[in-house]
């Protein structure tokens, strides 16, 4: 009876592990030449880098060519990978780092997500929400990624991992592959230079405001 | 806690408790100082409403993918690189670094290469200089070539004149004739500088004036010309008018030949 239960429980541990296999197992099926572990892999991962790309580039354009190249890489050559130092997902937002750093060097083009056609901001309006709040949040939303996209790379990227990919100061530090104390000043920095920006512009519109109503009552 | 303290931890308060290194202590006081200053009530307000900022764009963002058509570019690069049998060959870092060692090698035997060419095609004519050449041999006596003073230039009757030659560089005899030879197609100076001890006395090479030789005329140097070293008996020097020891007699003594186009000689000169 005891047999039996073990049994099954070990079926089913087994099933479960070719259900839901973990990344690293889905690479090594990947480099033996597994075609389905490599589409599980993909399916799984890309949104994060995808969507890293895009906060640090604004360009989706931009951020389809990374990740492809992200596993494009993967395959050539995942040997530097090491499981250790943390899981598969840091190693490829960190590979996708470095491919976005090396071409941005090299492009320096920052676009606006709101220029992008398909940005989907105005889809976000909630039909059965207040429209104006949802407005408000909308603008919002674009003031942030405006100001973010503004930033240097090296404050723009912790924001991107620690604010919206909400990564912790640790792991971001592993992605980045610097010390924890370097990515928390660098998010202190980078905050008070979003809060700045966003002030300026706040106070910018406010002035442009009281020029219209001056020369309305004129 | 104080208003520059709260500074450094306004980000951490404002942000989810569990990705921040802030401990409940900390949070306590800066909790505490926010109730009694206005102006860090204020940032930490700014500070929360940037953290809201964040979460709708991350949230705005969350259900952002890369095309469909990615994946399959992907899964056929895949299929290609398997079909390549890139997979069990090297890395392709490995690949690179063995191009550019095989290309920096290729470079080497390459340069070694052009090295002993330029070395063996310089000792080729170890003692043979093209007059013609002003960069690769010195020039002769400035009077012999082209000048009419040359045709008609009284033999030297006095004692052997011997004087450091007026625009001939002077020659280093080394041990290896290669070095030799390179180094006189050095543009070297024309008139060596006597305060140059160290040189004059390695270098300095003492020759009689150029001899005109048998009735060809020195113009003829025009069209090019060859200076060859020789070595002639030493009554050569009486034939010339020249004094000689006639204990030394059957000893040699090295003369340079200046040789026409035409191969014939045109004037001589005496080294010691």
């Amino acid at each position: 009876m005891t047999h039996v239960i073990a049994g099954s429980m070990h079926a089913g541990l087994r099933m479960k592990a070719q259900s839901d296999p973990s990344d690293s197992e889905l690479l090594q099926a990947m480099l033996a030449g597994d075609e389905a572990a490599l589409a599980t892999l993909y399916r799984r991962r890309q949104g994060g880098i995808y969507r890293f790309a895009v906060q640090m580039s604004g360009s989706p354009g931009f951020a389809e060519d990374v990740t492809q190249e992200v596993f494009m890489a993967l395959m050539r050559d995942s040997s530097s990978y090491d499981p250790a130092r943390g899981p598969l997902n840091w190693f490829l937002l960190g590979m996708a780092r470095n491919l976005m750093r090396q071409r941005l060097g090299r492009e320096r083009f920052y676009t606006s997500l709101s220029d992008e056609p398909g940005d989907g901001t105005g889809a976000m309006i909630d039909a059965a929400s207040d429209p104006l709040t949802e407005l408000a949040r909308t603008e919002t939303i674009a003031e942030v990624r405006r100001a973010v996209l503004s930033l240097p790379q090296r404050y723009r990227e912790v924001v991107v991992l620690c604010e919206l990919q909400e990564l912790s100061y640790a792991e971001a530090a592993t992605v980045l592959d610097c010390a924890v104390g370097t990515v928390r000043s660098r998010l202190h920095r980078a905050r008070a230079m979003l809060l700045k920006k966003m002030r300026s512009a706040r106070s910018e519109d406010k002035a442009a405001q009281t020029v219209k109503t001056a020369r309305c009552f004129a | 806690m104080n208003c520059e303290e709260f500074q450094n931890v306004a980000a951490d308060l404002a942000r989810d408790q569990k990705r921040t290194l802030m401990d409940a202590g900390a949070r306590a006081a800066a909790q505490a100082h926010v109730a009694d200053c206005q102006n860090c009530a204020q940032e930490l307000l700014d500070q929360i409403n940037l953290s809201e900022g964040f979460r709708g764009l991350a949230q705005h963002m969350k259900s952002w993918q890369a095309p469909a058509a990615l994946e399959a570019q992907v899964l056929a690069s895949f299929r290609n690189q398997k079909r390549m049998g890139a997979g069990t060959s090297q890395p392709q870092s490995r690949r690179y670094w063995a191009v550019a060692a095989a290309a920096a090698l290729l470079l080497v035997v390459f340069g070694l290469w052009g090295m002993w060419m330029r070395r063996s095609q310089g000792t080729s004519p170890p003692q043979a200089l093209a007059v013609n050449d002003s960069k690769s041999a010195p020039a002769p006596d400035a009077k012999l070539p082209g000048s009419e003073q040359v045709v008609v230039a009284p033999l030297p009757t006095a004692p052997v004149q011997v004087v450091a030659p007026k625009n001939v560089a002077p020659r280093r005899y080394r041990s290896s004739p290669n070095r030799l030879t390179a180094k006189l197609y050095k543009p070297t100076p024309l008139v060596p500088s006597l305060t140059d001890p160290p040189m004059f006395v390695e270098t300095v090479e003492i020759a009689t004036a150029f001899v005109p030789v048998g009735y060809g005329s020195a113009l003829d140097l025009q069209d090019g010309g060859q200076l060859v070293r020789v070595e002639l008996p030493r009554f050569a020097l009486a034939r010339f008018g020249l004094p000689m020891n006639m204990d030394r007699a059957d000893e040699t003594i090295k003369a340079d030949v200046l040789l026409g186009a035409d191969g014939l000689a045109r004037a001589i000169r005496f080294v010691k």
